[in-house]
């Protein structure tokens, strides 16, 4: 068995609830092990190195936060978790937070009975068999914030190397529009490895837009999985930014249940020196009428390698789908390298789908006239990049949130 | 200002300019004319310093210093303007927001504060006005999607924004309709002084009504064969360029 597998085998073992489903999800990883390259969903992201620390699950910590950019300056309801622990929260009553074991018997029956994708996934099934009590998060019909709701995932890896496994369920119920924010963090100069499964399922008429913000510090791993599922006919928006880690893979699937649903999926990812970044991401269409749009685009410089799967299925019920799909990336440097697949499978006759992936250098006719103009060649070259990625950045619908997040990638670019 | 001395120039192996002489002193307007493939663009693009070009030979001499070997920002920053034949769309990066870099970048280089926002934004206004370019076209991405003129008339803003010593047109007239010339010209004119220096760089002499040369210098075959007053440009315009090109094959 994997180093791994082995050191979270008694995570596994101390879970109270929930155990058929548990025993089910680590006797499948058991089993499997690990994905390795030759694994057609892992064939560019190699977990080798990721198995071979010695990772821990460490409770009952308390960290001291050193001020955290993004808690002083993003204006949210917070709910904080230490090693994938609940910490604490600060939520209105309009929202109800409370753990999976503790909610009403249909919430509990609504999530394990949820449409995924994820279910074969051997990294999913690590989550489900080792993470606490899902912590589920519930907007009532109608309702709003006037602010998002910000999970904060603190890792620290001060002391020991730290694995954390958490669990969100979102419901967005009839009417009711949800803004969710998850950001990851870590501490310590230690390595991190955050495992996390976030589903979100959407009633009639409602709206979820929803951010992923990686920003970790330090030598983060990440295998994070998102499930968006149009339940009723409803609307997402969704961002993904990703700026630092040592590894990330982000999974996030799209699945639509209901006609005249619409989803948007954007993505934004920086890598440099050694970082490996992957997103790999399904728009399921199932039930006619729906639209999906999709765009990420990359910068990568150093060594890096950047992975893009982008898959979008369309079944024969489908009738009437239009699912869009770009991926666009600059190479900064020689070394740094992008692998990217577009998969469509279609198997209704009366749909519109496109698709397209470019990769390239900067352009050579703009640098030269941005310096004739006076400006250096590495704020040319600054300025560009920002170009490049304001596509994305301008999906943030929160001033300070973009603001935060341009100046990140401004400094980044200015090294 | 100005002095070029026996400058030569390459692209792809290929010798472009074979030994140009030029020079320009401030307060002076230049038309350099030429038949296609006389090395006009060529001479703009060395200048400014593109780096497809190698250089072969001679030197430049701008204000003391050698041209050919500073960066091309740092030219800039010394105070050359190149307005291109062929503007660059710029997606994402506002007219508005790269020239404030630029006009940032430039007076750190001369060590001086940055302006600030206010100030920006008035100088911006009064050379607005002065090249008649509406603001709404400098909120917009840079040249993306502007007509051939709006084109050519940010660049004559830019040019006002940054206040060159030296600016070098290089076939600003190309694709502009009467009155699109007219309203470049007439920037370029208003920007003049008895301190900077013009380099008109065209293939026709209608642009030449507008903006008045003190010296025409025909390029041909990668050296500048002729020079006179304005009124040669209008000779060129009326006998074409071919005797020219006989004059230089007996000579």
């Amino acid at each position: 068995m994997s180093t791994l597998l082995q050191a979270l085998k008694p995570a596994f073992q101390a879970q109270q609830n929930w155990i058929e489903q548990r025993t089910s999800a680590w006797n499948a990883l058991e089993k499997s092990g690990l994905p390795g390259l030759k694994d057609e969903e892992w064939k560019y992201t190699s977990l080798q190195n990721l198995d071979s620390q010695n990772f821990q699950v460490i409770k009952n910590t308390t960290i001291q936060v050193p001020g955290l950019e993004i808690l002083n300056r993003v204006d949210a309801y917070t709910i904080i978790l230490v090693n994938g622990e609940l910490s604490s929260h600060q939520l209105p009553d309009t929202i109800q937070v409370s753990r999976l074991s503790a909610a009403p018997e249909s919430i509990q029956n609504s999530f394990w009975n949820a449409p995924s994708l994820a279910q074969q996934d051997p990294l999913t099934q690590l989550n489900v068999a080792v993470s606490d009590d899902p912590i589920v998060l519930r907007l009532p019909a109608g309702k709003s914030l006037d602010k998002p709701v910000h999970l904060v995932h603190l890792l620290d890896a001060s002391q020991k190397q730290v694995f954390s496994a958490s669990r969100l369920l979102v419901h967005v119920e009839k009417n009711a529009r949800l803004s969710l924010i998850e950001s990851f963090h870590t501490f310590g100069s230690l390595s991190s490895f955050s495992n996390n499964f976030t589903q979100a399922l959407l009633e009639q008429d409602a709206h979820l837009s929803y951010y992923k913000i990686q920003q970790d510090t330090g030598d983060a791993h990440h295998v994070g999985t998102t499930e968006v599922v149009h339940l009723g006919k409803s609307t997402s928006h969704s961002v993904t930014i990703s700026l630092q880690g040592t590894l990330i893979r982000n999974n996030f699937h799209l699945i639509f249940k209901a006609p005249h649903s619409e989803g948007h999926m954007y993505g934004l990812y920086m890598s440099g020196g050694e970082q490996h970044i992957d997103n790999h991401t399904i728009a399921d269409h199932a039930v006619p009428h729906c639209f999906s749009n999709e765009l990420y685009k990359g910068i990568l410089d150093g060594s890096s390698t950047g992975v893009f799967n982008g898959k979008i299925f369309v079944r024969q019920d489908a009738q009437k789908t239009n699912a869009f799909q770009s991926n666009k990336n600059v190479l900064l440097s020689q070394d740094a390298k992008i692998n990217t697949k577009p998969q469509l499978e279609i198997f209704a006759d009366d749909v519109k789908c496109s698709h397209g992936a470019t990769t390239g250098q900067l352009d050579e006719s703009a640098l030269f006239y941005m310096r004739a103009r006076g400006i250096g060649e590495e704020q040319a070259k600054a300025l560009l990049m920002q170009a490049f990625a304001n596509d994305i950045l301008e999906k943030v619908e929160f001033d300070d949130l973009r603001a935060l997040l341009l100046e990140a990638i401004e400094k980044r670019l200015l090294k | 200002m100005l002095k070029i001395n026996n400058l030569q120039a390459s692209v792809d192996g290929k010798q472009i300019l074979k030994g140009l002489h030029l020079e320009v002193k401030a307060g002076e307007v230049h038309a350099i004319m030429g038949p296609n493939g006389a090395g006009k663009s060529t001479l703009a693009s060395v200048l400014a310093g593109r780096e497809d070009y190698e250089i072969t030979g001679g030197s430049v001499d701008f204000l003391g210093k050698e041209l050919l070997e500073l960066s091309p920002e740092d030219r800039a920053r010394e105070g050359v303007f190149l307005a291109f034949q062929y503007p660059v769309e710029i997606p994402g990066v506002s007219t508005i927001n790269f020239m404030k870099t630029a006009v940032n970048e430039v007076r750190k280089y001369r060590g001086l504060d940055p302006l600030d926002a206010p100030s920006f934004l008035r100088l911006m206004k009064e050379k607005m006005e002065l090249v008649e370019i509406d603001q709404s076209l400098l909120k917009r991405s840079l040249n993306e999607g502007f007509s051939g003129g709006e084109k050519k008339r940010n660049e004559i803003f830019q040019m006002a924004m940054l206040e060159p010593k030296l600016a070098v047109l290089d076939e600003t007239d190309s694709g502009l309709d009467i009155d699109a010339l007219r309203i470049v010209a007439n920037g370029v004119n208003k920007l003049k002084t008895s301190e900077n220096a013009v380099i008109v760089v065209t293939h026709y002499q209608r642009l030449l009504d507008y903006i008045v040369p003190d010296f025409v210098h025909v390029l041909y075959n990668g050296r500048i064969v002729k020079t006179g007053p304005k009124e040669l440009a209008l000779e060129l315009e009326e006998k074409g360029y071919d005797w020219i090109k006989a004059e230089n094959v007996t000579v």
